[in-house]
């Protein structure tokens, strides 16, 4: 049934590509039918050579190893296919740890499955770029990414999930809300059983806000949070649900990640990003020993492509590209304000200072009972 | 019958089966001829189910062989399987197969055979017939009283005409009046359907009336074997002595030679035997069977006569049972006379009666 | 002789083939285990190059006081769980299949739908209902009383009560087909001696099916136990961790750390063990419990007179706070835009299942009943033969080997599904990547229960019977498939009933182990939930829950799987 389906959207591409390259003359490719993709390629991908794609199109497929935001993901897979009819997209999605804990294992057997990988924690594909496991391959597109969103020749980012301070506007005054928009905010009394946090145990999106806070405002912040004796929620989705339900009024460390989708459906969401922002990249990589390399490089070059990364970003989180015009809906409303500056932050501590996070959060917040 | 067939069915050779480092079985030998009734009796955990279990195959022997019709089908090195045996069995629960109606439970083993329809329909047709439950075919078997769910059983392993039929206690389910008519049918269709039959029970008075041979197993041994009639009247010893029939087990104070066999002494009392003092071992007990104590009103003529008291008298029917008291030797007797307790009695015993036995 | 010779070399063919059947599940069952116990010694993953060996995993597992109380919440939690959900599923087991309560035919299939959602779904459904500030039945209940919080699902109760009611409807089924294989002769023995219905059960039934009790008992511990979704949402609140719950956390936490979570795994299996003796001493004397003997059963239904609306009363709240109340909830929430409790015209939509009504969802539903029906065949004969193996072997042997196949079952999911991997990824028998490693993953997740249910089954039947289909000439194989088979369907279709269920839901080991060709409809469902869409997951599970229904419907219409057993 499935091998039906896509034959058809195969067919249909096809005859677009037909109706298309009788526009655009060829130029030395010797599959006319491909005139269409190299066509976006020439515009959108300056310098890729025309073999890439022919070689990407006789690998026939990519696999893709990703985790969360499924539907922007998916939009972008469908523009892609749509590009280039001749490659087919398969994805593996789960959560990050059992990804990270799959693909390892597949390396350390060499049994290779996976071209592209993403991972929310850049600092994990930093280390992974470090011992080998990552293709050094230079996007076309490089220069329209800064330093902090990329490490040139193995990740670049797709999206920063921004962290912030998110109420239910049935339950929370704007008056109220103002004390919102920073930080500072949250340990106002007024919050006292109104609010909510999510377990830094979620990982993630999750941990870096409680990070940030230990080391920007020091233990007696958290101590403060803990008084007011939040609902403390297991992850980001079910907390943003409870939010929308209007179960809680205020999530403290929210995320974009968990609000979007709600904040599409018109739930009576909104948030706040205060300054310092925290907002955690994903990042993109091929794998070292990709068995489809070629078709690999065509996706990652898509990806961060004026056009495949404006799909990505209409549905994902704030655009890591420099320069690049927010897609979102939520960028339009008078309330949204990404952030000027962020948290300094870096990786690697954030990922050693772990268990101290923890700890200080288990003590000060989630008091024993 | 031995002289006519040479060669026995079954021969069973030093069998010995261990579970573990208790032996069930201990090295017994015995053989069965054609056309005989087998029984071994004894009482629970004696060894005859384990026995009759490695014969049918279901156990494997720890040492010793079993043959069949001359060929080897267990040793310690290799079992035959049971369906390949060609012996049939009759279990103590029937185990009539609940899901198949009569029919297909008499029919099941031709099947297996492979024999064509027409030819099971009419075996498993003459089958029921000659156990009387043609008409019952198509039942269930919980639909059947525990007589004729025994007659299925019967009919269902008759009908594969088996080298040897195993019985497994297949009368102990049964109430007291229906097993005495079932024993009697039993012995009928096994001479009906010309089997070679073991039987095992703990029950001895239906090993009498069924057997044509006893053996009387305990603890894994074989403690005798032989004639119904000899095994009652001659036990070899106190064991076999009380399980079959009821006897009286007396400890003399003293034997000694007299003239055609030995007197032995009960202090007050002295009885006379027809065997020799050393005919029970080294230190023999007296096996007197109830039936053999005689009761009279007065003194009678002959041998070992002597008073006694009626301490207690149980009306049977037919016959009492009278426990007995003569100058400190207790007796039990079972006569058909009407005596009351606390009357004085006139007991005999002919000296053939008083056996020696082995402890 | 030599013919004699050459019949006993091919029975001990037979047996030397049952017993490389069983050394080869043995070996399967052993590798994921191995390599989770090793991996917990490691500083790093198996096969990690700058990883050593370690106690350090082993130090926090077992001696750290967050672990330790975990532990004992985890034992606490699904002992309290499984005796409550056995005293349920008994009784509602009792009155459907041995009274004669009205509506108990169309009461005995409706009484598996809990079981047709997955804990997760169930949970959020009750997260959707008794949330205390705006669940449905809070919110309902304030209008109308103007009480803030009838029930709070974030709570102890709230994680008993979930799983109370999922697993109630497992033991139902599997009391069930218990009660269903009994004679009725010897309950009718208790019933001239002039007991009532309830002490005969009590008395007479309760010891007669003991050892299913006991099954279920240890099944439902070790997985309640195993699981992680419920205390994972609905303790973390009041701050109620169970040790799956933390296990969760090492693998969700940057980095992740799986071979912490490994040696917190390896906590359960002492668990799970002291569950297996306590059946063990339960079930050890099962030969005292055979039912179906040579002389034929016959069913009986107890006379409930007066009580007979009062128990139809009962059924009907069960079956209204398992299945009524949180469908309701799903289906609600399958048609809104956003969970809430303030409805309003606005919220509803068919968006939900327009989405998930694609083309590209069918492969997923179908691998699902591939995976299901056919895997949940497979794994059924799968346990008998192990059972009817091991039955022939010696008794020590049978009796390590069932401890041994409780363990698999207690691993949570996740950490089992990492050993699989660990296991596998390196062999070049195509089995990672396949289907060949998701049915090894549901067959070593239900074997505790699969095996049991097995040995429970033909303990049952009398050992004469099929001692008589062997000397009516029948091989061991062809009693087993003339005998024993047609004596057990009851106990065998419960089983497959079961694992087409458990497979049909299974997501947990799953999400590990698909791939684009093998997805399954709760690795979609998984997909939805961690994308942020409840109500897709929700139009899901619903939709999920439809199909399952629809399937055991039918099969139990061509089947009887539910209705004749062995009414003869």
């Amino acid at each position: 049934m499935r091998n039906a389906c896509t034959r058809l959207a195969m067919t249909a591409s096809l005859l677009a590509a037909g109706a298309t390259m009788a526009i655009a003359q060829g130029a030395g490719l010797a599959d006319p039918k491909l005139q269409a993709s190299w066509a976006f390629m020439q515009k959108e991908m300056p310098g890729v050579p025309a073999s890439l794609l022919e070689e990407a199109c006789k690998e026939g497929r990519v696999m893709l190893y990703h985790g969360t935001w499924v539907q922007a993901q998916d939009a972008q897979v469908k523009r892609f296919q749509e590009r280039f009819p001749c490659v087919k997209v398969e994805k593996f999605t789960a959560d990050t740890g059992q990804r990270q804990e799959r693909w390892l294992a597949e390396i350390r057997a060499n049994r290779h499955v996976a071209d592209i990988v993403q991972d929310t924690d850049p600092g994990f594909l930093d280390a992974q770029s470090a011992t080998g496991t990552l293709l050094e391959y230079k996007i076309s597109n490089d220069a329209a990414f800064d330093e902090a969103a990329k490490r040139s020749g193995y990740w670049y980012a797709s999206r920063v999930a921004l962290v912030g301070i998110a109420w239910n506007t049935d339950l929370v005054s704007d008056e109220e809300a103002k004390k919102l928009l920073r930080w500072e905010g949250i340990v106002d009394p007024i919050w006292k059983g109104r609010a909510a946090v999510v377990d830094p145990a979620a990982g993630g999106v999750a941990y870096l806000p409680w990070y940030v806070w230990l080391k920007q405002y020091g233990p007696d912040f958290l101590q403060k949070i803990g008084d007011l004796k939040p609902r403390v929620i297991a992850a980001i989705v079910p907390a943003s649900a409870s939010l929308a339900s209007g179960d809680i009024a205020v999530l403290f460390n929210a995320s974009e990640t968990g609000l979007l989708p709600l904040l599409d459906r018109g739930a009576p969401i909104r948030w706040s990003l205060p300054e310092p922002g925290i907002g955690p990249m994903t990042g993109q990589a091929i794998a070292r020993h990709a068995p489809h390399p070629n078709a690999a490089k065509l996706f990652q070059e898509y990806s961060f492509t004026e056009e495949g990364y404006g799909i990505w970003q209409k549905l994902g989180g704030a655009p890591a590209r420099r320069n690049f015009r927010d897609q979102r809906p939520v960028a339009q409303e008078k309330w949204y304000k990404v952030p000027a500056t962020f948290a300094p932050y870096d990786r690697a501590d954030a990922s050693t200072n772990l268990q101290p996070v923890m700890d200080a959060y288990r003590k000060l917040v989630a008091r024993p009972q | 019958m031995q002289e006519i067939h040479a060669t026995p069915v079954l021969d069973v050779r030093s069998l010995t089966k261990a579970f573990g480092a208790t032996k069930a079985v201990d090295d017994i030998s015995f053989s069965v001829h054609a056309g005989e009734i087998l029984v071994i009796v004894g009482g629970s955990g004696c060894g005859k189910t384990t026995t009759l279990r490695c014969i049918a195959g279901l156990e494997e022997p720890t040492g010793g062989e079993i043959h069949l019709d001359g060929v080897l089908i267990a040793s310690a090195q290799h079992s035959m399987a049971p369906e390949r045996r060609g012996i049939g069995m009759v279990f103590q629960s029937y185990a009539l197969w609940p899901h198949k109606t009569i029919f297909e439970n008499v029919a099941y083993g031709l099947e297996r055979r492979g024999l064509k329809t027409q030819e099971i329909r009419s075996r498993v047709d003459e089958a029921l017939t000659q156990v009387g439950l043609q008409e019952f075919a198509q039942r269930f078997p919980s639909s059947l009283s525990g007589g004729q769910q025994q007659r299925v059983a019967l009919a269902r392993s008759a009908v594969l005409r088996p080298k040897l039929l195993l019985l497994d206690e297949p009368l102990s389910n049964l109430d007291a009046k229906l097993r005495e008519h079932m024993r009697d049918e039993l012995q009928e269709m096994i001479r009906l359907f010309d089997m070679t039959a073991i039987h095992i029970t703990h029950d001895q008075e239906e090993a009498m009336a069924l057997a044509d041979r006893i053996i009387c197993m305990r603890n894994g041994r074989i403690e005798q074997i032989g004639a119904p009639r000899d095994v009652y009247r001659s036990p070899v010893n106190r064991y076999v002595a009380d399980f079959i029939g009821s006897s009286n087990i007396l400890e003399p104070l003293g034997i000694e030679a007299a003239q055609g066999g030995s007197l032995i002494d009960f202090g007050s009392v002295k009885l006379r035997s027809t065997q020799a003092p050393d005919a029970g071992g080294a230190k023999p007990s007296i096996a007197v069977r109830v039936e053999a104590v005689e009761l009279h009103a007065s003194a009678p003529e002959g041998e070992n006569v002597f008073a006694a008291t009626v301490t207690k008298a149980t009306y049977l029917g037919g016959n009492s049972l009278y426990r007995l008291e003569a100058n400190g030797l207790r007796l039990t007797a079972r006569a058909s006379d009407d005596y009351t307790c606390g009357e004085t009695v006139h007991l005999r015993i002919a000296p053939g009666d008083v056996r020696l036995i082995a402890p | 002789m030599t013919q004699t010779r050459a019949q006993h070399g091919s029975f001990d063919g037979g047996r030397i083939g049952g017993f490389l059947f069983l050394a080869l599940l043995l070996a399967l069952i052993a590798a994921p285990i191995l390599y989770v116990i090793y991996g917990s010694l490691r500083t790093g993953a198996p096969g990690a190059a700058d990883a050593g060996f370690t106690l350090e995993n082993w130090r926090t597992a077992y001696l750290s006081s967050a672990y330790l109380k975990a532990l004992w919440n985890t034992m606490a939690l699904s002992a309290i769980v499984s005796v409550l959900a056995l005293m349920l599923g008994g009784a509602l087991a009792w009155l459907v299949a041995r009274t004669d309560m009205p509506g108990r035919t169309q009461m005995a299939l409706l009484l598996l739908v809990p079981l047709l959602i997955s804990n997760l779904i169930t949970t959020l459904a009750w997260i959707a209902l008794a949330a205390p500030n705006a669940g449905f039945l809070n919110a309902w209940f304030r209008s109308m009383t103007g009480v803030r919080t009838l029930f709070d699902i974030y709570s102890f109760q709230g994680i008993v009560l979930v799983h109370v009611l999922h697993y109630a409807s497992f033991a139902y089924l599997a009391i069930f087909a218990a009660l269903r294989s009994i004679d009725a002769s010897l309950e009718e023995a208790s019933y001239m001696l002039g007991v009532g219905p309830l002490g005969t059960g009590l008395r007479m039934t309760l010891p007669l099916i003991a050892p299913t009790l006991a099954t279920s008992f240890l099944i439902i511990f070790v997985l309640v136990a195993e699981n992680f979704s419920v205390p994972t949402l609905l303790g973390s609140p009041v701050g109620f961790h169970t040790l799956p719950s933390l296990i969760y956390q090492n693998m969700a936490v940057t980095p992740a750390r799986p071979t912490l979570a490994a040696a917190a795994g390896t906590l359960l299996l002492w668990v799970a063990l002291i569950g297996a003796a306590i059946q063990r001493r339960i079930t050890r004397n099962a030969s005292r419990y055979i039912t179906v003997t040579g002389k034929g059963a016959r069913l009986r239904s107890a006379k409930l007179g007066g009580w007979r609306i009062p128990a139809l009363c009962f059924v009907a709240l069960y079956l209204f706070l398992a299945v009524i109340l949180p469908y309701f909830a799903l289906m609600l929430g399958s048609f809104m835009s956003f969970l809430t409790a303030n409805i309003r015209p606005s919220v509803f939509t068919l968006e939900n299942y327009a989405t998930i009504l694609v083309g590209d969802n069918l492969a997923p539903v179908f691998n699902s009943l591939i995976l299901s029906a056919g895997g949940g065949l497979g794994l059924t004969i799968l346990y008998l033969g192990m059972s009817f193996v091991l039955a022939q072997a010696s008794k020590t042997f049978a009796r390590l080997v069932e401890y041994v196949t409780i363990l698999p079952s207690a691993i949570p999911a996740l950490i089992l599904g990492v050993g699989l991997i660990w296991t596998f990824v390196g062999w070049s028998v195509p089995i990672y990547g396949t289907m060949a490693i998701l049915l090894i993953a549901y067959f070593l997740r239900n074997l505790g229960y699969g095996l049991r249910q097995a040995n429970n089954a033909f303990s049952q039947i009398a050992r004469e019977l099929t001692e008589a289909a062997r000397m009516n000439g029948a091989s061991r194989l062809r009693a087993l498939w003339d005998i024993s088979i047609p004596l057990i369907r009851p106990a065998i279709l419960s089983l497959w009933t079961m694992l087409f269920i458990f497979i049909f839901m299974e997501v947990s080991a799953t999400i590990l182990l698909y791939t684009p060709d093998t997805r399954t409809m709760p690795t979609v469902l998984w997909n939805y939930m961690s994308s942020g869409s409840q109500p897709h997951a929700f139009a899901i599970a619903v939709a999920q829950a439809s199909l399952v229904f629809i399937v055991l419907y039918l099969a139990d219409r061509k089947f009887g799987l539910l209705r004749k057993t062995l009414e003869r």
